[in-house]
């Protein structure tokens, strides 16, 4: 006969306050009577502690089984209040699992959230070529989002090109949404990641350019994208150089570009 | 010095002085409530071993500071923080520590009772499930498939 199960309830759960979280988990993995008492005091813990390493691995951990009624029973309960930062999403497009990220996505996760430096949920997963997660977030977020600037207005589609996701630039192109011939502080379009990316020639096809280091002038994304779908290769039109107009516009740029 | 009696579930009859009764919040009550008392106070859930233990103990104690009502907080916090004294007062079976445990919950104890509750939280600490059934004699009712579930589902919570 075991002393501790004699005792009632409410003399478990004061115990287990005294234990830390790896104990208070191991205690709960006992029995089924003490799994059944202790699992909610667990989740309890983390959000009275307010410990944000415990807190993040919960709730990813919940995302990662696809507990979603677990997910927004700790959301409901605060606990972007002490975890995340503010950036859950972004937190864990840069660590998690496929399964974990779109589990909080699917919970109701903030899908716009930003970093200090301004890099949103899309631009991040893009920029790793997490292709599901990339086409999950299309289809939640708003236009807005889709273009979302960061780090010297380097968007989505420029990250994706520049790690060389192929898929994940075709994605984007695909979606009426992205403004492809955005430029970054630096002038610099799509292409020019796509080259330094090596996806210069899925670009082009996807374009149906030449593959300049700019977009052409004139050519927007819808008539781009139709010329693609009718099979007509759109000619490459001749542009200024970035460094010239730069020349024109901020003579202190002129100085950081000639580096590169 | 007023002293009071109390009688415990197996009839034996204990003197002891009423400051240290009074450790007991349900005593204290309860002598507030009927006044200068002559008889035995009978306290039916414990025995005189327990009861003798538990006397002990309040009489260790008490000179303390009474416990605030909310003051519980702070102190299980600090789960390893048992004075030396109450270490050895609690360096018993664990049937008379669990039946201890058990009085301070019945005489409304509370600082013997987070004693005792952090002594057994101490003898958890460390210990994997199987440890923890082997120490309190538990019987593992999961299935092997059951307890690999709740492995992973706990995995996020063990120390990396």
């Amino acid at each position: 006969m075991s002393h501790l199960l004699t005792l009632p309830p409410e003399l478990h759960i004061l115990i287990s306050s005294h234990l830390p979280v790896p104990d208070l988990s191991r205690l709960s993995r006992v029995n089924t009577y003490l799994k059944t008492l202790l699992t909610p005091t667990l989740t309890s813990k983390i959000l009275t502690t307010r410990s944000p390493t415990y807190g993040r691995r919960l709730l990813y951990s919940a995302a990662g089984r696809n507990n979603v009624q677990l997910i927004q029973n700790l959301l409901s309960r605060g606990i972007l209040s002490f975890v995340g930062s503010g950036a859950l999403l972004n937190d864990a497009i840069l660590t998690e699992s496929d399964e974990t990220v779109l589990g909080l996505i699917e919970a109701g996760v903030d899908v716009t959230t930003r970093y200090p430096n301004g890099e949103a949920p899309l631009l991040l997963a893009a920029e790793r070529g997490r292709i599901r997660i990339v086409r999950e977030l299309l289809g939640r977020v708003g236009d807005s989002e889709v273009n979302v600037n960061a780090r010297g207005k380097r968007s989505a589609v420029m990250m994706a090109a520049l790690g060389g996701w192929v898929e994940v630039v075709k994605l984007l192109v695909q979606d009426r949404r992205t403004k492809v011939r955005a430029r970054d502080d630096f002038g610099r379009d799509v292409f020019w990641y796509a080259r330094l990316g090596g996806c210069i020639d899925v670009l082009q096809r996807l374009l149906g350019t030449g593959g300049g280091c700019f977009c052409m002038k004139g050519v927007g994304n819808e008539r781009i994208r139709e010329g693609v779908e009718m099979g007509v290769e759109v000619k490459e039109s001749p542009r200024p150089h970035a460094k010239d107009r730069w020349r024109k516009k901020d003579p202190s740029a002129v100085k950081f570009t000639s580096g590169m | 010095m007023s002293e009071i009696k109390l009688l415990s579930s197996d009839q034996a009859t204990i003197t002891v002085e009423k400051s240290v009764a009074e450790r007991s919040i349900l005593i204290k009550n309860m002598l507030e409530d009927v006044g200068e008392v002559t008889e035995a106070i009978p306290i039916p859930n414990v025995n005189e071993n327990v009861l003798k233990k538990v006397i002990e103990w309040c009489e260790h104690h008490k000179g303390d500071p009474p416990a605030q009502a909310d003051d519980d907080s702070d102190s299980r916090k600090k789960s390893s923080d048992i004075d030396e004294w109450d270490q050895k007062f609690m360096q018993v079976d664990q049937e008379m520590l669990f039946e201890i445990i058990l009085a301070a919950n019945y005489l409304d104890i509370k600082p013997l009772l987070d004693v005792g509750c952090k002594t057994v939280a101490n003898m958890i600490k460390g210990k994997s499930p199987e440890e923890i059934r082997k120490t309190f004699n538990i019987q593992n009712d999961f299935t092997p498939e059951e307890e690999e579930q709740i492995r992973r589902e706990n995995e996020w919570a063990e120390d990396r």
